[in-house]
């Protein structure tokens, strides 16, 4: 069931029809289990995939269990070791192919989330920031149908406390313009804008690959990125939005990652909850770590650098089992490395307060989210690419080439960036609606985009491109 | 709950008013509304392959509402242009006329054709019309080439593993009415259909009127970087030299030269095996033919003519006709068909490329047609007993 099709709609009605008639625990203990369950049965390819999934939630009930009860130094990694170890099965991760089963495990679809939502509550089990989950409860975190697909990244503490409110939720007037607002931005996003991009994403790649085009290739680049966004954050929308009919209250997952000043500062407004987590739980806990097992000042810059390095490196490698991602992980790493060193070593050379003053001129601001951009259309590229498909780029297009379509690339952003820095106050509408108004205009002008399009174009999009993590 | 029933029923209310103020503006401004009846296919200026199957979408439903028996053509792009309906029905009093032959297609994409026309068309009077199947040897390109050819199809639909034909992409755009037919088969409300039909009509005018690259996302980006408004779109120049070429005579080596490059266009068409055409279409060809005659149609086949330094140039033909003979042979015998083979019949200069007819000559070739069919009764259900196979050819092949 894609999250664009009639089905998704008819099952968000219906559930959301049924939670709002219902009153008090019915809806915590009932009624939102048995849809979790139904939508994992709807978007998993077969019982197989459910039951594997399952299983990945029982595992991780016993390992909060387990860590919560027995405080051994020994057993929390080892358990931490067998959960990820487990994802890799299941995700049939490259070198654990030797296993004789891992051919026969079917694709399980929101399992890097489910993932890093696990990790992070063994952690904060273990920490006591967190209680032991019940099952049900645990259950409704990780399978929350909402979130299943993609995310966002939710904190099982978060969960908790909503799943608790869930009995007095009562859905008013506001949140029912917002959450239909979103969703409408959702699906004009997703349907419409992602499509046109994702076309002109192919179409290029596909000129490419004819011809060996730089150009083709940093456009290819460029109109991928731009697909992702729409792609992403439409479905982002639609959940969030979702999320306020139902009484969830769903982290933000972007941040106006347009206006994103350097590679860093990207990050840190594009998919928010998952570099939050890594954040959280791997770039300072291994700061934290290189600091007591090396606790010399001189290496501070060391610290940070092979922090930035290591983290990146698996937010790549975390998108999936293949050689591309690997590939991906080290140009991510590379990126906020040099970044960090880049950002240091100005700072030190130049003293805090000329550094500031040239951190805050708009030309150098220009200068830093130009290529800041141009250098993450080119470190995602393997997101989209196998391994064999980059070196048939590479041999093709030669050094030069790609010296070129780096070039180009950065023409491009620089001609695109300054228009996202335009005041705001020119595309601000001159007139105010009453939000019943607002929002009754905001869902006809998509259904119309919609129609128009789909009439247009002779396929409508929709799928979900982070759905294969 | 009553908040979200409410914003949506104003969200679509707000909806229902946006698209009736930009179906004024379009009739307003463009102050054109597209033929209906007779059913048509072919526009000028030609519109592109996928707008001319949408058009077959969206218009074959109105054939639910036939009172006379009709002669429909089905087929390729020179039945498309050589027997136009307006024609045919002067030449046929008593009858109506509708083409449905599409650019392009092959044998798979008019069997989807005929599949529309079926759930639409009244039974009664299905058994009291005819159906011109019209064939050149280019509709025989078996489904993995033509669905999957870089010059016609998109390198996004190339690389899906199913194929889909214009008719697929068609029904793509207008679910509405697609969704309709299934709804309700031929029995839909009228005034739903009204308003359908309406809506889809108006977005038709509108996007045949924007730039090709706008309206066909799908096509390459160099298409939409090449786009320049003060040149011709590409079928607009294309029948500008239709014109030039209809009104000069054809003399030496001028359209085989261009020929050329058609002849090219073709082998790319027919998958590049000369001298092999599948036996995959001719399959197909036999399912369309039962499915006619079950469905009470009168079934005619014309091999359409092609002029001859085409007939010499190519590889294709001697094979196809081969094959084609040998497909009929049990059909003609059982006289479940009637068999018209035009190759040969018409003059060289008749033909404005290798294979379309002059604008002039439209005419001619739909006298040629209905003087090969048997309109003697508004009620036959058998098919007439002097029905043979007829062979105009002057050097005939049998």
């Amino acid at each position: 069931m894609a999250i664009t099709s009639f089905a998704f709609l008819g099952f968000v009605i219906v559930y959301a029809s049924l939670f709002n008639l219902a009153r008090g625990q019915i809806r915590s203990h009932f009624i939102f289990p048995i849809a979790n369950l139904i939508f994992l049965w709807l978007v998993m390819p077969n019982v197989t995939a459910v039951w594997g999934f399952l299983l990945f939630v029982f595992v991780v009930w016993i390992a909060t269990h387990v860590v919560s009860r027995l405080k051994s130094p020994i057993l929390y990694p080892i358990t931490i070791f067998m959960i990820v170890f487990l994802f890799g099965v299941l995700k049939k991760y490259q070198f654990l192919t030797f296993l004789p089963f891992i051919s026969g495990i079917p694709r399980i679809i929101g399992l890097s989330y489910v993932l890093i939502r696990s990790l992070q509550l063994i952690v904060d089990v273990r920490d006591g920031s967190a209680t032991k989950p019940a099952l049900l409860t645990l259950f409704n975190f990780l399978v929350a149908w909402p979130t299943l697909i993609s995310g966002p990244i939710q904190r099982f503490q978060d969960s908790e406390s909503q799943q608790k409110a869930m009995a007095t939720f009562e859905l008013g007037e506001a949140a029912v313009d917002v959450g239909l607002r979103r969703i409408a931005r959702g699906f004009l996003f997703l349907l419409v804008l992602a499509e046109v991009f994702r076309i002109q994403w192919l179409n290029l790649v596909h000129l490419e690959t004819q011809q060996s085009a730089p150009v083709a290739m940093a456009g290819a680049q460029a109109a991928f990125l731009v697909h992702l966004f729409f792609n992403f954050s439409g479905y982002t929308d639609v959940v969030i939005g979702t999320g306020y009919l139902v009484g969830l209250n769903l982290p933000e997952n972007f941040d106006r990652p347009w206006l994103s000043t350097s590679f860093l500062d990207f990050w840190s407004r594009w998919h928010m909850t998952m570099s939050n987590w890594f954040k959280a739980y791997v770039f300072n806990p291994l700061l934290l770590f290189l600091f007591e097992r090396w606790p010399d000042a001189r290496l501070t810059e060391i610290h940070g650098l092979i922090a930035f390095f290591i983290t990146f490196f698996l937010v790549g490698l975390w998108h999936g089992p293949t050689t591309a991602f690997i590939i991906c992980g080290l140009l991510l790493g590379l990126g906020a490395s040099v970044n960090h060193v880049y950002r240091t070593y100005l700072r030190r050379w130049l003293g805090k307060s000329r550094f500031d003053r040239l951190c805050a001129d708009p030309r150098y601001m220009l200068a830093c989210a130009i290529l800041g951009l141009a250098y993450i259309c080119f470190s995602v590229t393997p997101l989209w690419m196998t391994f064999e498909e980059i070196l048939t780029v590479v041999h093709a297009l030669h050094l030069s080439g790609i010296i070129i379509a780096w070039f180009a690339l950065i023409g491009l952003s620089a001609v695109v960036v300054p228009l996202f820095h335009l005041p705001s106050k020119w595309f601000r509408v001159p007139f105010s609606l009453s939000p019943r108004w607002a929002t009754a205009l905001q869902v006809g002008a998509v259904l119309v985009a919609v129609d128009i399009y789909s009439f247009l174009s002779p396929t409508l999009g929709g799928a979900l491109f982070y759905g294969r993590f | 709950m009553i908040y979200l029933g409410q914003r949506i029923m104003l969200g679509v209310l707000c909806a229902a008013i946006m698209i009736l103020i930009i179906h004024a503006g379009i009739r307003v401004i463009l102050r054109h509304r597209p033929a209906e009846w007779p059913l048509q296919t072919l526009t000028r200026p030609r519109s592109s392959f996928v707008d001319e199957a949408t058009r077959v979408v969206l218009y074959t439903s109105q054939l639910a509402h036939l009172k006379r028996p009709m002669i429909l053509v089905v087929g390729g792009s020179a039945a498309q242009e050589g027997y136009l309906p307006a024609n045919i029905v002067q030449l046929a009093p008593g009858f109506d006329s509708h083409n449905l032959a599409l650019a392009g297609p092959n044998m798979t994409e008019v069997e989807q054709v005929l599949s529309e026309v079926v759930k639409a068309a009244p039974p009664d009077i299905m058994r009291r019309s005819t159906l011109v199947i019209s064939l050149t040897y280019a509709m025989f390109s078996p489904d993995s080439v033509r669905w999957r050819n870089p010059d016609l199809v998109s390198a996004s639909e190339i690389e899906k593993r199913e194929l889909a034909t214009d008719i697929d992409r068609g029904v793509m755009r207008c679910p509405l009415v697609y969704n309709l037919k299934v709804l309700f088969g031929r029995d839909s409300p009228r005034w739903l259909e009204r308003i359908v039909l309406a809506h889809y009509r108006g977005y038709l005018e509108l996007s045949r009127r924007l730039p090709s690259g706008i309206t066909n996302l799908h096509l390459p980006l160099r298409r939409l970087w090449a786009f320049d408004p003060r040149r011709p779109r590409a079928h607009e120049a294309d029948a500008a030299a239709e014109s030039q070429r209809d009104q000069a005579p054809v003399q030496g080596g001028g359209p085989q030269a261009e020929g050329k490059n058609q002849l090219a266009f073709l082998d790319r068409f027919m998958g590049g095996q000369r001298g092999a055409v599948p036996i995959e279409q001719f399959e197909r060809l036999m399912k369309i033919i039962d499915r006619a005659r079950k469905a009470g149609f009168h079934v005619v086949v014309v091999n359409m003519p092609l002029p001859t330094w085409h007939l010499n140039a190519t590889s294709y033909f001697t094979p196809y006709h081969v094959e084609l003979n040998k497909t009929l042979a049990p059909l003609i015998r059982g006289q479940s068909v009637v068999y018209v083979d035009l190759t040969g019949t018409v003059p060289d200069d008749a033909f404005r490329d290798s294979s379309h007819p002059k604008e002039s000559e439209a005419m001619n070739w739909s006298k040629v047609l209905v003087s090969h069919l048997d309109l003697s009764g508004p009620e036959f259900i058998e098919p007439a007993k002097n029905r043979q196979f007829v062979d105009l050819r002057p050097n005939s092949r049998r």
